[in-house]
């Protein structure tokens, strides 16, 4: 686990802010606990944060809604929810909308461990993947205004002809 | 644009027969399987966007294909179809990553704008890098 990863953990209840806080702090995550979705918006664009834990109940009973606003505003956070009482709705709207994982309540701490280093990978994958999709569109811009596209294809074919042809003299 | 690919997974002729005619008519390709065997074996050898499954299916349930298609093709999108909807079952599913979770019966339009979103979504994403 690399020391800077964070996470915002979005839930009502004080004691389940401390909870998740203090253990996850323990391991090494920069957590930044708040009770409600529009603190945690803000939050999420200035520290860059890769997973969210999210309360169902956030937002009275508007759960879904809130974490789709989430999703929306960060289509790169990973958000995992934590439900008490799920229904096969809850689920269904909660993959719906794209969220990475559902715990549900009571769970084990080390469970939910285990979903976030998943869930932290996840992240970390789609930045390089991101990253790699936008350099390839660089490139790509530069071929394409300087004319190279020919030349460079044609290197790349001749390669393996001529490691054969030397391979046979 | 090529025409979306869509393999649908059904042991029931009716529904196999139902999402052909519906998929043909919106202008897609559809392969169709009475199995997940039979599904694995058209995975091997062709190329989908797609893969609509039942769940509850003799040879290999929905899920189990999920698994294997995600062995394949870690991306490719799936939507299950189900007349049995369980909360396991779609807390399962959701961490298979399958695009959409549907409970028969089904309004087929709904099925269909379920099935193009998830293409779509896919081609922008996944396929485009691939093509790369």
């Amino acid at each position: 686990m690399k020391r800077d990863d964070s996470i915002i953990v979005i839930d009502p209840e004080e004691f389940i802010r401390d909870l998740l806080g203090e253990y996850f702090g323990k391991l090494g995550y920069q957590v930044f606990p708040v009770a409600d979705i529009p603190t945690a918006l803000g939050l999420i664009t200035s520290r860059a944060i890769p997973v969210a834990l999210v309360d169902f109940g956030i937002s009275s009973g508007r759960g879904l809604a809130s974490i789709e606003q989430l999703i929306q505003v960060h289509p790169d956070l990973q958000v995992v929810v934590l439900t008490g009482c799920p229904t096969l709705d809850s689920v269904i709207g909660a993959f719906r909308v794209g969220v990475f994982d559902l715990v549900i309540k009571p769970f084990r701490l080390e469970d939910l461990r285990r979903i976030v280093e998943k869930a932290m990978a996840r992240a970390c994958a789609q930045a390089v993947k991101a990253d790699l999709r936008r350099r390839v569109g660089e490139l790509e811009d530069i071929i394409r205004r300087h004319g190279l596209t020919p030349p460079i294809n044609e290197r790349h074919v001749a390669e393996p002809h001529e490691t054969v042809r030397e391979a046979s003299e | 644009m090529d025409k979306y690919r869509v393999l649908v997974v059904d042991d029931e002729l009716l529904i196999r027969d139902l999402l052909y005619d519906f998929f043909v008519g919106e202008g897609w390709d559809i392969v169709v399987a009475d199995g997940g065997q039979k599904a694995c074996e058209y995975l091997r050898n062709q190329q989908f966007d797609l893969v609509l499954t039942d769940l509850k299916m003799p040879d290999m349930d929905g899920l189990a294909l999920t698994g294997k298609i995600r062995s394949l093709y870690p991306d490719l999108p799936v939507i299950i179809m189900t007349g049995y909807p369980s909360l396991d079952s779609a807390v399962t599913a959701l961490r298979s990553k399958v695009a959409d979770y549907i409970i028969k019966p089904f309004n087929v339009n709904h099925l269909f704008k379920a099935a193009k979103k998830a293409v779509d979504e896919w081609r922008q994403t996944a396929g485009s890098s691939a093509a790369h």
